[in-house]
């Protein structure tokens, strides 16, 4: 059943739990592979236009849009990659639009299970598949959901397969269930924080992962603060009252991600480090943040 | 906060995922208790030493939390969303035959943990049985995780455009016709569109979606009461919203959104609050005195010092500028970053304390 696919095209999937700066973290990722000369996509999920807002570029959704040399951004929504595909099967654009003003349709469509879902997953794999318009990139980084609706958009592809096995619709969803277990093709990258809960949320989803798409995902830890040599902190003694609460975070932070960092070596099956940007604005934080994350994708 | 504890019945903690949303929850929990209430805490995922702290054991049983100095109750249950979509059906399944028909449907397993919306309506069920009990003087609904606020309040109406008639009337079919069979009830164009479809997704595919459409007949309108009155619930006058939220732009731009569509939908939005915003020595430290302390610091730590004072400086005219713009319109309550456990009952009853007493 399986087949060869000899498109080079690179995916990388980033995740991890909220709030963990998956978000700048991808921008990082498609920015540092870019300075190689790397031509890539920079993908959100949904219509949150978070790289839009947040870079100040015009919002024109799933079209890609230029941010810095080699990196374009854009945003895909389920239904408009549903529209894609569907378009690319009837041809002609008419029918397409009529199925989509069809009121009928409409509601199949959002209630038909993990067909939105399907559907995002199975443009991003187009490229490596060889299906319908080729995207011109050497690297597609998907910013993606939080952990667990994560899951559930690699698991549509093999839902959708072990329920309906034939048909163009079973066919397809084996191709991309293939693509999503090829490390050669695909790469997950798990953001998180020197903290223990965020590691622990990242050990389960590298678990999850493992078992369910043999893949070895990196861990990004994201905003460290102690990298690199640090000299002991003064004793609480020596230090000035106003400033006393301050020491006493640091030494905490310090603790914390000691023990996260040395937990994530021990569990983790690869992890990089990237340091806490000081800047509230995202486009200095991705640049911040570029040189770390060229261990997300050397490697490979 | 107290206020809006004591004049509630019901209070919907919403928000995007990795914001503290169910740490927020528990600790108004709490101060309800503390205020002599019977408060029932409900979340669907809980983080593990928050379940820990609070007895959580199982999904699907209330537990009384061990709280001090309280003169109310604290109570706590584990939403599992697969197990009350399958207790929802075997309650309102007319018979036995139509819960296997329903569940032994391919795509019921998909249907019932992938589409979005179906955890927002298993914890409405949930929250509108527990209201419904009349156990509880405070039930707090702690929403399902997901990309963003307003996700929660369209999930009712997705699934109720799910179960209606209009969508189910098409795969009705006569005796002896084959499943997914639907043309002579649709219109010229629907039939090309369905046509396309079938011919995109296979006639395996439809058969199984018509199947499971058919079985579902049978339940549309008791989902659609329950929708109903979940609805009504939510915008029931004893009902409050509190949104919470991190603290970035985006974030509070979504806060602003969601307030937006709150309103419009009739909802109310008792607060806002933005959680982990400042470090706690950061937010209660006079600026001027907190500077001349850090010169007095070795040379590395001066430095981290400095930097992250800047930094929180930085947000802090951030945070200004969306108050100046939103303070009228929206209560904001900041809560810091707790430099201690915050997962504990002592450090919920610390969350507690600054809901009630850093009010803007």
């Amino acid at each position: 059943m399986s087949r060869e696919f000899t498109n080079k095209q690179k995916l990388f999937f980033v995740s991890g739990k909220g709030g963990v700066g998956k978000s700048l973290t991808s921008a990082a990722l498609a920015l540092d592979m870019a300075r190689s000369g790397k031509k890539v996509l920079l993908v959100e999920l949904g219509d949150a236009r978070f790289f839009s807002r947040s870079f100040q570029l015009e919002d024109r959704g799933a079209e890609p849009t230029p941010w810095k040399d080699g990196v374009d951004v854009a945003a895909w929504e389920g239904e408009a990659c549903l529209r894609e595909y569907i378009l690319h099967y009837v041809k002609v654009a008419a029918i397409a639009d009529l199925f989509f003003e069809n009121s009928v349709m409409k509601s199949l469509v959002r209630a038909a299970p993990a067909l939105n879902e399907l559907a995002i997953i199975g443009k991003a794999t187009s490229g490596v598949r060889n299906f319908a318009a080729p995207m011109p990139y050497d690297a597609i980084v998907v910013d993606s959901y939080a952990t667990g609706h994560f899951l559930a958009l690699l698991k549509a592809a093999r839902g959708m397969y072990e329920a309906v096995k034939f048909g163009p619709m079973g066919r397809h969803s084996s191709d991309i269930d293939q693509v999503l277990c090829d490390p050669e093709h695909t790469k997950y990258v798990i953001v998180t924080l020197p903290e223990e809960l965020p590691v622990s949320e990242t050990l389960e989803l590298q678990k999850s992962l493992n078992d369910d798409f043999k893949a070895t995902p990196t861990v990004f830890v994201n905003k460290c603060q102690f990298l690199g040599a640090t000299e002991n902190l003064p004793s609480s003694a020596e230090v000035p009252e106003a400033a006393k609460g301050f020491v006493a975070e640091m030494d905490r932070i310090k603790n914390v991600e000691t023990e996260a960092r040395q937990r994530l070596q021990k569990e983790a099956a690869a992890s990089v480090d990237g340091p806490f940007v000081f800047s509230v604005d995202p486009a200095e934080v991705a640049e911040g943040l570029h040189p770390a994350t060229r261990g997300l994708w050397t490697t490979s | 906060m107290d206020d809006i504890i004591k004049s509630h019945k019901v209070i919907v903690c919403a928000g995007s995922g990795g914001v503290g949303k169910t740490t927020v929850a528990a600790s108004v929990g709490l101060r309800a208790a503390q205020l002599g209430l019977k408060a029932l805490v409900l979340t669907i995922d809980p983080a593990r030493r928050l379940a820990t702290a609070l007895g959580i054991k199982a999904a699907g049983e209330a537990v009384q939390v061990n709280v001090q100095d309280a003169s109310g109750q604290l109570w706590a249950e584990m939403i599992n969303p697969d197990l009350i979509f399958d207790q929802f059906i075997e309650n309102t399944a007319p018979d036995k035959d139509t819960v296997d028909r329903i569940k032994n449907n391919k795509l019921y397993h998909q249907l019932s943990t992938t589409l979005s919306g179906s955890q927002e309506f298993t914890s409405l069920v949930k929250l509108h049985d527990a209201v419904s009990s009349g156990d509880y003087d405070l039930v707090i609904l702690d929403t399902p995780p997901a990309q963003h606020a307003v996700d929660f309040l369209n999930a009712p109406e997705k699934i109720y455009s799910l179960f209606q008639s209009t969508v189910t009337k098409w795969f009705i079919r006569e005796k002896g016709q084959q499943p997914g069979f639907f043309k002579k009830l649709v219109n010229r164009g629907t039939q090309t569109v369905l046509g396309v479809f079938e011919k995109i997704t296979g006639s395996e595919f439809m058969g199984e979606l018509s199947e499971f459409f058919l079985a579902l007949t049978e339940l549309q309108d008791e989902i659609g009461k329950k929708s109903i009155s979940t609805h009504r619930l939510l915008v029931d006058d004893k009902t409050t919203f509190v949104l919470v939220t991190s603290f970035d732009e985006s974030k509070l731009q979504e806060a602003e959104t969601f307030h937006k569509y709150l309103r419009r939908g009739g909802y109310s939005l008792a607060s806002v609050i933005i959680n982990r915003a400042f470090p706690e020595w950061f937010q209660n430290a006079d600026p001027d005195q907190l500077a001349q302390a850090m010169q007095a610091l070795p040379g590395d730590l001066q430095r981290q010092g400095e930097l992250r004072c800047q930094y929180f400086d930085r947000r802090r005219n951030l945070y200004k500028r969306f108050q100046i713009q939103y303070s009228e319109s929206l209560r904001v309550v900041t809560l810091p970053e707790l430099n201690s456990d915050a997962f504990g009952l002592q450090g919920l009853a610390r969350i507690a304390d600054y809901l009630t007493t850093s009010e803007d």
